[in-house]
């Protein structure tokens, strides 16, 4: 009795599977009533920045032409969903806008305006089935252009897909060194490399703010040895020597730690005046709480991500906490307010997802390369895309040889409770306060 | 005399149609049909310690990890030497057996230990490796935790239908070895270690001989798949291999297929490439809801797995007309 | 620079980290020790009572200021869970009890990992998956030199409470005395008249509500809660009882201290690297050494 209820339940479970599927629809619809595209003008010290394309005057699209396919896995689960999950709403505001409101992109070859749809699934944080979707996504999906996941481990898997099927991929927020010295040519993205110990690097305005302010004299140093946190560490270790600040406590542990007792009694013997945490957002909020409650505070925390619930988490802890980060409402370059519309519609606080500016510059990215290209042939978008010069949410960003671009970080630092720009001066909305 | 020629038939049958498919599929069904193989290999070789011989080797996924590794690491060590594929060959072959040859060596502290506590004991052993691999101090070795390639010149030759076929033919010798094993003198030995390990000792058997060489067959197959996996990828990091994702996924598709088979493991893995994929791409929100009731009902239902329940319903419709 | 204090205030660390580790694997050992279960959706239990005691903490914060509002989860964790294990073991454990020990542990792998997949999913689904966290914002004690963060300590302290009355419980009360006995010999007491099934569902709703405690103060102590912490939470609970010696109670409070003062030693005076690696080789030697774990069955 029991077995046969097993097997019934498993077939009722894979019968709802497959009806599911049938009917299911993963895939964002497009609408295709054309006007015109306008051009943008910039009013920067970049030569050429523009959308090439200027107003013209479009006729309706004929029927059944070909939308743009823009292809990604988002991780709807595992260690990568609090980060990601979020853009599938971001990512339906964006294509209701690109369609609906700015009526597709124009498309020279074709002669009229292709609407844009975006072909996901969701990766569960396996590097395994990344590959395997992202090999659907180029060859039966069909997609012009793929965007990475968010994890540069996965990334890294995913480029030989792009390069055997010769799809141009947009790295999103994944990007280490490894992606680009070795000769791919599909693979671009809007960031600096951040793991470079110059102006490229992540803290890179932070310590030009330090030099400037000339306050702090010393600084510890608290990392994971992971990908991406570990770029982020050494070129802080290196910013920090060359702003002429006196580096006291380097210390890389495990990822996965979440216990900082023995560092917390390390630092309290020290005492830094500024402790550089290199880790996941959750995880640096968790050392701040440990190192409180264990009667340890620096004049200042500095963290390269503080992430979802780190003002909430924290409370009155998370003042005067510095970071790093692409983009603030308080930009002003081009298309801030939309974006700030976008994640408005999309429900998402930019607070709780603060890497969203960045999936809005691959959309300026690829709405740009596909109008430069003129066409929606991989190659042509790929080319375009390598020689992308625009302005973008967070500023003027202009491809780079290796194929990662000049998108760099500003400094905020969390004021009253909310979120404030405070270097560079040009785009500070408030000033740095220290100690906090 | 008729039944053993119509198994052949249908064996053979379906191994024609396997060395056909790449013909048939398109990139992405090739591709999700390596991946295919190489967990069904990961689930059979765990099944000969988890299933065979009742112990349950959490830490399977250490052999898979290091398959790969060695693969990558011999690869790059001998490339001085020969043709790029010669040292692919040379390699790939070596690695299985290194990776055998570990499993046999971790079996001395391993199997002082039994049941639950050999079970914690491996799940342990594979956070260990992990942050071994990841360290700074082996990284000259491994490349730490960002992981390690396969050098250029090799990579080269790698696409997804000889990928295919490298992972195919792993996977058949691997359900050739396990289903040689169930009918043999091991697999009398380690059924009779799975009842009652002290009362085979007693009875004479040599229990320490013969689980070190199950230990050796499951770490080379396991082995094997890593490398294939390799091959296939060309790149891979300690958090892929070493993973606790990965420490669960063999015995979890041994035991909803049906441990102690052959063609149980072989089920299991086939829910957890092919049809998680189908899921994924058309009801990514309930995909591990799915799964996860599948497990539960088979838990409760059979702990024989699908193999199972569908010889007893066939036993039940057998016995009904 | 290493002084006597440093030794005391590492060992001290230790001691309350380990507070929490054994906390964590206590649910993990009574529904182990007296059913045989190995629940590997512990980690998902202790993953949801944090997460209802972060809804709690959320929802009344106004009205009740620092460490209240997890007093009044409490009771409402107590409830909530005691009915939750007994339904998961009325359901999913009791059909299974009748097995042979092999196919039992079987199915229990199956179910209990099954219900992880479903716990976590639905738990993604309902409340999304962005870290939650809280601060109570107590600070250190401090007795002589040495500085103790206050609600480690509180931890560790519920949990030699909660282990101390769970094992006077078992060996004084009636109930815990049929718990033993089932233990001991499941046929004998069946035929003594003891209601086995009742006694084990009561058991299982224990040893749930005692992993939701788990993650009520794992969540007091900062840590976020996330769907998808449960896995690793439950391979350090299964590393702790089978360190401690999975046969006893009192031998997961051993456990999580002993390698809450090992992790926190090997970080201080060898690596912070390698500090999560001792457990494990802790837990390999001693199983060498004494294959069923330090405190004897």
């Amino acid at each position: 009795m029991k077995t046969s209820v097993a097997a019934v339940a498993i077939v009722i479970a894979l019968v709802i599977g497959g009806v599911a599927g049938y009917f299911g629809a993963g895939v964002g619809a497009a609408t295709t009533t054309i006007t015109s595209t306008v051009g943008q003008t910039i009013t920067q010290t970049i030569t050429s920045i523009t959308t090439k394309t200027s107003t013209v005057t479009v006729t309706p699209t004929p029927a059944g032409v070909k939308p743009l396919r823009i292809g990604m896995t988002l991780s709807k689960d595992g260690t990568f969903a609090p980060l990601t999950a979020g853009y599938e709403k971001f990512n339906a505001a964006w294509l209701d806008w690109v369609n609906n409101v700015r009526k597709g992109i124009y498309v020279r070859e074709l002669g009229t305006a292709v609407p844009v749809e975006i072909v996901w699934y969701d990766d569960r944080s396996s590097a395994d089935l990344a590959v395997q979707l992202y090999t659907k996504l180029a060859t039966e999906d069909k997609v012009d252009i793929l965007v990475s996941p968010y994890s540069a481990d996965i990334g890294v898997q995913l480029i030989p897909i792009a390069e055997r099927n010769k799809v141009p991929l947009i790295m999103a927020e994944a990007s280490t060194k490894e992606m680009w010295d070795k000769g791919y040519k599909w693979v671009t993205t809007s960031m600096v490399p951040y793991w470079e110990e110059n102006e490229n690097g992540w803290p890179a305005q932070y310590f030009d703010m330090l030099a400037n302010k000339k306050a702090a004299k010393t600084i510890a140093f608290v990392g994971w040895q992971i990908t991406w946190a570990i770029d982020t560490y050494s070129s802080g270790v290196a910013l920090a020597k060359k702003a002429g600040l006196n580096v006291v406590y380097e210390k890389l542990l495990a990822p996965g730690t979440t216990d900082f007792s023995g560092v917390i009694r390390d630092l309290k013997a020290i005492n830094p005046d500024i402790v550089y945490l290199a880790m996941f957002g959750p995880i640096n909020a968790l050392f701040i709480k440990q190192a409180n409650e264990a009667g340890f505070k620096p004049k200042e925390y500095h963290v390269v991500e503080y992430g979802a619930g780190f003002v909430e988490s924290l409370g009155p802890l998370a003042e005067g906490v510095t970071s790093d980060i692409f983009w603030t409402p308080s930009f002003r370059y081009y298309q801030s307010d939309l974006l700030n519309d976008l994640m408005k519609k999309a429900g998402l606080s930019w607070v709780d997802w603060q890497w969203t500016e960045l999936r809005m510059i691959i959309f300026q990215m690829i709405i740009s390369a596909v109008e430069e290209a003129g066409s929606l042939d991989r190659a042509k978008i790929n080319d375009a895309l390598h020689k992308l010069q625009i302005m973008t949410v967070s500023g003027p960003l202009i491809i780079q040889p290796p194929g990662y671009g000049t998108i760099g970080l500003v400094t905020i630092q969390i004021q009253n409770g909310r979120i404030q720009t405070v270097w560079p001066p040009q785009i500070a909305n408030a000033t740095y306060i220290y100690p906090s | 005399m008729k039944r053993s020629s119509a198994k052949l038939l249908r064996y053979a049958l379906i191994l024609t149609i396997l060395i056909l498919l790449p013909l048939l599929t398109t990139e992405y069904q090739r591709n999700v049909l390596t991946f295919f193989f190489i967990y069904a290999t990961l689930a059979l070789s765990y099944d000969i310690l988890g299933g065979q011989m009742g112990y349950m080797n959490l830490g399977h996924g250490v052999f898979y990890g290091l398959g790969a590794y060695m693969f990558a690491i011999l690869s790059e060590e001998l490339l001085v030497l020969e043709h790029p594929l010669t040292v692919a060959a040379l390699s790939f072959l070596a690695s299985g057996f290194i990776v055998g040859g570990f499993g046999w060596l971790i079996s001395f502290p391993f199997f002082r230990l039994r049941g639950f506590y050999f079970a914690v004991a491996t799940l342990g052993f594979i956070s260990l490796v992990n942050l071994v691999v990841s360290s700074a101090e082996l990284s000259w070795l491994t490349g730490g935790f960002t992981g390690i390639s396969m050098p250029l010149s090799i990579s080269l030759f790698s696409n997804v239908t000889n990928s295919y076929y490298l992972a195919l033919t792993v996977f058949l010798v691997s359900t050739l070895i396990l289903s040689k094993i169930i009918n043999s003198k091991l697999g009398l030995a380690l059924t009779s270690i799975r009842e009652d390990e002290d009362a085979a000792e007693s009875s004479g058997v040599d229990t320490t001989r013969y689980k070190r060489l199950a230990i050796f067959l499951s770490a080379l197959l396991a082995g094997y798949a890593g490398a294939s996996y390799m091959w296939f990828q060309t790149h891979t990091n300690p958090r892929f291999v070493f993973s606790l994702d990965i420490a669960f996924l063999p015995i979890t598709m041994a035991l909803l297929g049906g441990t102690g088979t052959v063609l149980g493991p072989i089920v299991g893995a086939v829910i957890f490439t092919i049809v998680y994929q189908m899921l994924l791409t058309n009801i990514p929100a309930f995909t591990k809801l799915v799964i996860g009731s599948v497990l539960l009902c088979i838990g409760l239902a059979a702990p024989q797995g699908i193999v199972g329940v569908a010889k007893k319903i066939s036993r039940k419709r057998a016995l009904k007309t | 620079m290493v002084t006597i204090t440093y030794i005391i205030e590492n060992i001290i660390d230790g001691l309350v980290l380990g507070g929490i580790y054994a906390l964590t694997a206590l649910g993990l050992a009574i529904i182990y020790r007296v059913i045989g279960v190995v629940n590997l959706a512990h980690g998902d239990f202790l993953m949801l009572g944090g997460l209802l005691a972060y809804y709690v903490f959320t929802l009344s914060g106004g009205v009740f200021q620092g460490a209240t509002p997890l007093l009044i989860s409490f009771p409402l964790i107590f409830a909530a869970f005691l009915a939750f294990g007994s339904a998961f073991n009325i359901g999913l454990v009791k059909p299974m009890v009748k097995r042979k020990p092999n196919e039992f542990l079987i199915g229990c792998v199956l179910v209990t990992i099954g219900a992880s997949f479903l716990i976590e999913d639905i738990t993604a689904n309902l409340a999304g998956t962005l870290p939650r966290g809280i601060y109570l914002g107590l600070g250190p004690i401090t007795i002589g030199e040495v500085t103790i963060p206050q609600f480690r300590l509180i931890s560790l302290g519920i949990v030699c409470v909660l282990s101390l009355f769970f094992h006077i419980f078992l060996k004084r009360s009636f109930v815990g005395t049929a718990m033993r006995a089932i233990t001991q010999d499941r046929e004998a007491a069946v035929m003594m008249g003891v209601n086995v099934d009742f006694i084990s569902t009561m058991v299982f709703g224990v040893g749930a509500f005692f992993s939701a405690v788990a993650g009520l103060v794992y969540l007091a102590n900062g840590f976020p809660i996330q769907p998808y912490i449960g896995i690793p939470l439950t391979v350090k609970a299964l590393t702790v009882i089978v360190v401690g010696g999975a046969g006893s109670i009192l031998g997961a409070l051993l456990g999580g201290i002993i390698i809450g003062v090992a992790e926190t030693l090997t970080g201080s005076f060898i690596s912070f690297y390698w500090s999560p690696a001792i457990a494990i080789i802790l837990l390999i030697a001693i199983l060498l050494l004494k294959p069923t774990g330090l405190v004897a069955e």
